[in-house]
C-alpha cells in the first residue's frame, strides 16, 4: 500500500541519516576497487604475457629495472591500502563518537522520563524502521526478545549481510596464490637449436622465478597484515553501524514515550505523528 | 564549551618579514585560543616596515628572534631551536587560526605515534575564495594534491611520481619538536616554497607519522611580500623553480624514482616556466624586459637547483646542535592572554580588530542563509548580511553558512562566509518530491558544516531563518541551541500561490515542526507573530517569541536630503520602489496617479522595480504587463510616469536621495524595509495600515498611512503632503530621526546579541541541570 509520508516519517528519516551519515562511506569501497585494479595492472605488467618484451633482457624474463619498477608500483599499492585503512579508522572513530553522543541523548531522555515501570522494550513494528535498514530491524528484533531472551554477542547474528563486497574484495586480493607465478613454457620456434635454447631459457626463467617468488612471499605477508587490519576496520564499522541503528531506535522509542507521558501528564503537545 | 585540558605545551612559531599589520592581527587572534598552554616565538627577517615597533607592543608576551636573511627555512629553524614546547606549530603571519586550532592539534598529538600534522587552510580573501589545503599529498617528483575529501580520495593521486606522502601546508603545520629536530629541521636551500613538502617527505623517510587532518582550521588572507605581489602574476617564480628542481632531484632519487623520470619531469617544469614567461608577455601581464628577465632567471634557477640537488649536502641543523636542543627540557613561557576574554574578533583581510574591546566576551554566532550577497540578494540574505555586519561591529565573531557552487570561505563585511555545496546523496526516499528532497539535503549539508564550526571555531549558537528550514537537521542533532528567525513562511507563500502539492504541504509541516522545536523564535514585527499564529497556530506565549525589527545601515549625514522648503523643485518627484504586482498595491497607485496630477500637474512619478505581471496572473487576465496597462488606461498622464524596471543598489540610493515623497501602498508587508530605506534619506512616506508597516511608519509623524486598497484616500494623502512643503521636510527629518533611534543595523544586532546570550545561558543552565 502506497501511503503518503507524514512529517513524522520525514523527521524519522532525518534522525536515521544523522545516525548513519558518518559511517556510510561509499568512497572506501571505491578506493578498494581502485587498489585492486592497480594491483592487477601491476601484476600483469610484471608477470603477464609479453612482460619484458622489447627489453634487452626479455630472454631472461623481467630485468632488474623492471623488477625495481614493479617494486615501486607495489609500494604505491601499499601506500594506497594504508590510506584506505587510515580512512576506515577515522570513520570508525567518528562513528564511535556519534554513538556516544546518541547514547548520551538516550540517557538524558531516560532521565527526564517519568518511571512507568516498563522495563521491557516496547514492541515496535518492523515497518517503522527506516527503509532499507535490515540491520536495524534485526537489532530491533533482538531488543524485542527482551532481557532474558536469546541474544548473541554480535547484534548482527542472523542478519544476512547486504554488502559483503568490501571483505570479499580484500580477501580475494590478498590470497597468497594471487602472487604465485607459473612458468610460461613456449616453443622458441627455432630449428635444430630450438630445444637447447628452450631449456636454457627455462633455466634462466626459473632463476628469476625463485627471486620473484621470494618477493611475492614478502609482499603476501605485508598484504595479509594490511588486509587483516582492513577487515577488522570494516567489521568494526559494521558493528558501529548496527549499534547506532539500535540507539537511534531507542531514541525514537524514548521520544515517543516521553511525548506520550507529557501528553498524559501536563497537557503538553505530543509529537505530531 | 569547557576549556582544553590537554597538558601538551605548544610553541607557536611565526616567521615574519614586512607584514606588521597582519602580524599584529595574528597575535590578537592567538589571544582567543581555547588551549591555554602555549608560547609564541616571532622570528623576524630583515624587515623594512613597522614589524619591530609592533612587536614592541607585545614585549614580554612574545619572544622575538632575528633571522639575518630572507630565508623561510632558516627562519623556521631558528624558531625550532628556540622552542620549548612538546609540539612546534607554525602559522603564517598573514593567517588567523580558528579558536580551537591548538586544542585540535593537542588532541591529535595526544596519540604518541603522531609526529606531524597540518590542518585545513581556507584562503578567505574575497579575491581568491578557495580551499587551499585539506589532507594534502606530495609526490617525490613534487606533484601535489592539496585539496582532498579524505584519505581515500583519488587513489592513486594524479601527477608524476610513484611515492606519495601526506603533507601539510606551511601556513598551518605542527611537529613533535624532538622528531623535527631529529631530522635536522628544514633544509635551508628552500628559501621560500617547498620547505613544508620536503620536510614531510624526509619525516616519512625517517619512519615518522605525518597525519594531516580536516580540522585545526586556519584562515589565510595572503598578503604581499618581497617574493610576490598578492593576487597578481608579479612574483619571483624562479625561487620556486630552483626549489622544485632541487626537490625532485633530492627526493626523487631518495624514493627510488627512475633517474630518467626525474630528469624528464625537472626539465619539463623548467620548460613550462619558459613558456609561461612568453605567455605572460603575450597577455600583457609582463613587459618585454620583464619577460626576458623572468626566462633568464628561470634557466639560471633550474641549473642552480639541479647542481645543488645532485652535488653537495642538505643545509640542515647540524646534528650536535639539534641533539642539544632536543635534550633541552625547559618549560614554555606561556603567552599571557591579557585582553582576553573580552577582546573582540579580528578581521583577517583588513588586518584589524573588529571593534574596540567590550565589557563582555564576544559571542561566536553561526547565521544561516539560503542566499547571501554579493551573488544572491534576496530579502533573507540581505537581512542576514545586515545582522552579520551589525554583530561584527559590536566585536562578535560571526560565521555565515550559505550555499555555493563549490566549497569556500571568505571574510566579507565582518563575517566569515562559508559557502557549501549540497550533495544530493541523502533522503532518496523523497526524490519524487523535489522541494522536500532539496530542502532536507541542504539542511543536512548545513548541519555537517555547523559540526565543523563547533569543532574548530567553537560557535555557541545557530540562527536560522524559517525559510528553507536550514537549521532543521542541526536542531534535530541538538548540536547547539537554535534560534529561528521568522520572516515569510513557505506555507504562507504556498497559500498565496495556491500551491497545494504534497511536496509543499510536507515542507510546510516541516516548518511547523521546526518552529515547535526551536529554542527561541524571532519575528521582525508583531504582524509576523500574528501571521505565525494564523498559519501555524503558534501564538506568542506558547513559544518564546521575541520581536526584533529590521535595521539598516544609516547613510552619512551628507547624503540625507530633506525637502528644500526654501527652493522647492518645480517638478516634485514621487518615488515607488517594489516589484510591480498586486500585493505591492501597484494598481492602487495607478488609480491614484491621475487624481494627484489633477492637483499637482507638475509632479512626476518614478516607478522602480521588476514587472511581476507574468507570475501574479496579471498578464493572463489583462494580456499585458503593468507599465503597458498604465499607458493604455491613462494615456493623458503617461508622460509624467517613468518606469525604470530593475535598478542596482547604487541607483536605488540615488533615487531615494533625489525623490521628494516615497509611496508604497503595499497590501501586506511583514515588516516594510523599503519605508526605512526612504526614511534613511530624510524622505516622508505614504503607506498602508497593513502587516508590519504601522510599526515602522508613525502616522502623522514620519508619513501618512491609509487603509489597504483605498485609492481615493491614497491620492488625497499624496496631494496633501505635496501641498505642504514644510510638512514634507519635517516628516522626512522625523523619519530619519526615528530610524536612528530604533532601526539601525547595530541596534538590531544589539537586540539579537542579548537574545543569543540569554539562549546560550539558558542552554548552559539546562545542561548543568541535567548533569
Amino acid at each position: 500500500m502506497n501511503v503518503s509520508p507524514g512529517v513524522g516519517d520525514v523527521l524519522a528519516e532525518v534522525d536515521f541519516e544523522l545516525a548513519q551519515g558518518i559511517v556510510a562511506r561509499p568512497e572506501l569501497r571505491r578506493a578498494i576497487r581502485d587498489i585492486r585494479r592497480l594491483h592487477e595492472k601491476n601484476r600483469h605488467a610484471v608477470f603477464g604475457p609479453g612482460a619484458g618484451a622489447g627489453d634487452e633482457a626479455s630472454a631472461n624474463g623481467p630485468s632488474p629495472a623492471e623488477l625495481r619498477s614493479a617494486l615501486r608500483r607495489q609500494f604505491q599499492v601499499d601506500d594506497m591500502i594504508l590510506a584506505v585503512l587510515g580512512e576506515a579508522v577515522t570513520a570508525a572513530e567518528e562513528s564511535r563518537k556519534e554513538a556516544r553522543r546518541l547514547a548520551a541523548l538516550v540517557r538524558e531522555a531516560l532521565a527526564e522520563m517519568p518511571d512507568d515501570g516498563e522495563g521491557a522494550p516496547p514492541e515496535v513494528p518492523a515497518e517503522s524502521a527506516p527503509a532499507g535498514s535490515r540491520i536495524g530491524r534485526a537489532v530491533l528484533g533482538a531488543l524485542s526478545r527482551g532481557k532474558d531472551g536469546p541474544r548473541g554477542d554480535d547484534p548482527l547474528d542472523g542478519v544476512e549481510d547486504e554488502e559483503p563486497d568490501a571483505e570479499q574484495d580484500v580477501e580475494w586480493a590478498i590470497r597468497p596464490e594471487r602472487l604465485q607465478v607459473a612458468m610460461d613454457p613456449r616453443d622458441p620456434g627455432l630449428p635444430l637449436v630450438g630445444s637447447l635454447f628452450g631449456r636454457f631459457r627455462n633455466a634462466l626463467h626459473s632463476r628469476v622465478l625463485i627471486y620473484t617468488g621470494h618477493l611475492g612471499e614478502k609482499q603476501t605477508e605485508v598484504n595479509q597484515v594490511l588486509g587483516d587490519h582492513l577487515l577488522r576496520a570494516i567489521s568494526s564499522l559494521r558493528r558501529q553501524h548496527a549499534s547506532i541503528d539500535a540507539l537511534r531506535l531507542r531514541v525514537a522509542r524514548v521520544e515517543r514515550r516521553l511525548a506520550e507521558a507529557l501528553g498524559r501528564g501536563d497537557g503538553g503537545r505530543a509529537e505530531k505523528d | 564549551m569547557t576549556p582544553s585540558t590537554s597538558p601538551l605545551g605548544f610553541s607557536v612559531v611565526v616567521n615574519t618579514i614586512d607584514r606588521a599589520k597582519p602580524l599584529d592581527t595574528l597575535l590578537r587572534s592567538l589571544e582567543q585560543q581555547s588551549h591555554p598552554h602555549f608560547e609564541v616565538i616571532a622570528v623576524v627577517g630583515p624587515t623594512r616596515d613597522d614589524t619591530l615597533p609592533v612587536l614592541e607592543n607585545w614585549r614580554g608576551r612574545v619572544e622575538v628572534l632575528r633571522c639575518p636573511e630572507a630565508n623561510l627555512s632558516r627562519s623556521r629553524n631558528i624558531g625550532l631551536l628556540a622552542a620549548r614546547g612538546d609540539v612546534v606549530a607554525f602559522v603564517d603571519d598573514d593567517a588567523v587560526p580558528s579558536r580551537r586550532w591548538l586544542e585540535q592539534l593537542a588532541r591529535l598529538f595526544e596519540d604518541e605515534s603522531v609526529d606531524a600534522t597540518g590542518g585545513m587552510v581556507y584562503c578567505v580573501h574575497p579575491m581568491m575564495p578557495i580551499v587551499q589545503h585539506r589532507i594534502g599529498l606530495v609526490s617525490s617528483l613534487a606533484a601535489q594534491d592539496d585539496v582532498r575529501e579524505g584519505w581515500a580520495d583519488s587513489l592513486p593521486p594524479p601527477g608524476a611520481g610513484s611515492r606519495w606522502t601526506p603533507r601539510m601546508m606551511g601556513t598551518n603545520m605542527a611537529f613533535r619538536r624532538r622528531t623535527l629536530l631529529g631530522i635536522g629541521g628544514f633544509d635551508e636551500f628552500f628559501e621560500w616554497v617547498y620547505d613544508d613538502a620536503d620536510v614531510a617527505l624526509r619525516l616519512a623517510d625517517a619512519g615518522a607519522i605525518v597525519e594531516p587532518v580536516r580540522e585545526a582550521v586556519v584562515y589565510h588572507a595572503p598578503a604581499s611580500s618581497r617574493n610576490r605581489e598578492a593576487y597578481t602574476w608579479n612574483f619571483r617564480s624562479w625561487i620556486q623553480t630552483k626549489s622544485v628542481v632541487y626537490f625532485m632531484l633530492r627526493n626523487g632519487r631518495m624514493a627510488g624514482e627512475d633517474p630518467r623520470d626525474v630528469a624528464w619531469w625537472a626539465t619539463r617544469f623548467v620548460h613550462g616556466r619558459w613558456i609561461l614567461g612568453g605567455l605572460l608577455r603575450k597577455q600583457g601581464k609582463l613587459s618585454l624586459p620583464g619577460s626576458l628577465r623572468m626566462r633568464a632567471m628561470e634557466m639560471f634557477a633550474g641549473a642552480s637547483g639541479a647542481i645543488r640537488g645532485l652535488r653537495g649536502t642538505r643545509r640542515l641543523i647540524p646534528g650536535d646542535v639539534a641533539a642539544a636542543a632536543a635534550l633541552r627540557s625547559a618549560s614554555i613561557r606561556p603567552f599571557p592572554r591579557e585582553s582576553s576574554p573580552n577582546a573582540p574578533g579580528v578581521d583577517p583581510v583588513a588586518a584589524r580588530p573588529l571593534a574596540p574591546g567590550g565589557d563582555r566576551p564576544p559571542l561566536r554566532i553561526c547565521l544561516l542563509s539560503h542566499g547571501y550577497p554579493p551573488w544572491e540578494v534576496e530579502g533573507v540574505g540581505r537581512h542576514t548580511s545586515l545582522m552579520a555586519r551589525g554583530l561584527s561591529e559590536l566585536g562578535h565573531v560571526v560565521h555565515v553558512v550559505t550555499r555555493g557552487e563549490r566549497e569556500s570561505t571568505t571574510f566579507l563585511d565582518g563575517a566569515f562566509v562559508h559557502r557549501i555545496r549540497t550533495p544530493l546523496d541523502r533522503y532518496r526516499r523523497f526524490e519524487g518530491m523535489p522541494d522536500l528532497f532539496h530542502t532536507l539535503n541542504e539542511s543536512h549539508a548545513v548541519r555537517e558544516k555547523i559540526r565543523r564550526l563547533v569543532l574548530n571555531d567553537d560557535v555557541q549558537v545557530v540562527d536560522s531563518p524559517l525559510w528553507k528550514v536550514g537549521g532543521l537537521v542541526a536542531l534535530r542533532a541538538r548540536d547547539l541551541p537554535v534560534v529561528v528567525r521568522v520572516q515569510t513562511a513557505n506555507k504562507q507563500v504556498a497559500e498565496i500561490q495556491e500551491t497545494l502539492s504534497e511536496d509543499a504541504r510536507l515542507v510546510g509541516d516541516l516548518e511547523q515542526s521546526f518552529l515547535e522545536q526551536a529554542d527561541h523564535l524571532v519575528a521582525n514585527s508583531l504582524a509576523t507573530v500574528s501571521a505565525l499564529d494564523r498559519v501555524y497556530g503558534i501564538a506568542e506565549g506558547a513559544r518564546p517569541v521575541t520581536v526584533i525589527p529590521h535595521g539598516i545601515v544609516p547613510v552619512e549625514e551628507s547624503r540625507v536630503r530633506p525637502f528644500p522648503v526654501e527652493r522647492p523643485p518645480t517638478r516634485p518627484t514621487v518615488l515607488f520602489v517594489g516589484r510591480l504586482e498586486r500585493r505591492k498595491g501597484i494598481l492602487d497607485l495607478f488609480a491614484a496617479i491621475p487624481e494627484v496630477l489633477r492637483a499637482h500637474p507638475m509632479a512626476r512619478f518614478v516607478i522602480a522595480g521588476a514587472d511581476n505581471s507574468r507570475n501574479d496572473g496579471f498578464q493572463r487576465s489583462h494580456g499585458c504587463d503593468y507599465p503597458t496597462h498604465f499607458r493604455r488606461r491613462h494615456r493623458g498622464v503617461a508622460d509624467s510616469v517613468e518606469f525604470l524596471g530593475t535598478v542596482t543598489d547604487e541607483q536605488l540610493d540615488d533615487l531615494y536621495a533625489e525623490c521628494d515623497l516615497f509611496v508604497a501602498p503595499s497590501l501586506y508587508e511583514s515588516f516594510g524595509l523599503i519605508y526605512l530605506e526612504a526614511m534613511n534619506f530624510g524622505k516622508p512616506v505614504v503607506g498602508c495600515r497593513a502587516g508590519g508597516i504601522p510599526e515602522v511608519v508613525a502616522h502623522g509623524e514620519t508619513g501618512l498611512l491609509v487603509e489597504p486598497g483605498a485609492r481615493t484616500a491614497l491620492a488625497e494623502a499624496i496631494v496633501s503632503l505635496l501641498s505642504q512643503p514644510k510638512l514634507l521636510r519635517d516628516m522626512g527629518l522625523a523619519g530619519r530621526a526615528r530610524l536612528l533611534e530604533r532601526f539601525t543595523h547595530v541596534q538590531m544586532a544589539e537586540r539579537f546579541a542579548e537574545l543569543y546570550r540569554a539562549v546560550i545561558g539558558g542552554a548552559g543552565a539546562a545542561a548543568e541541570g541535567a548533569s
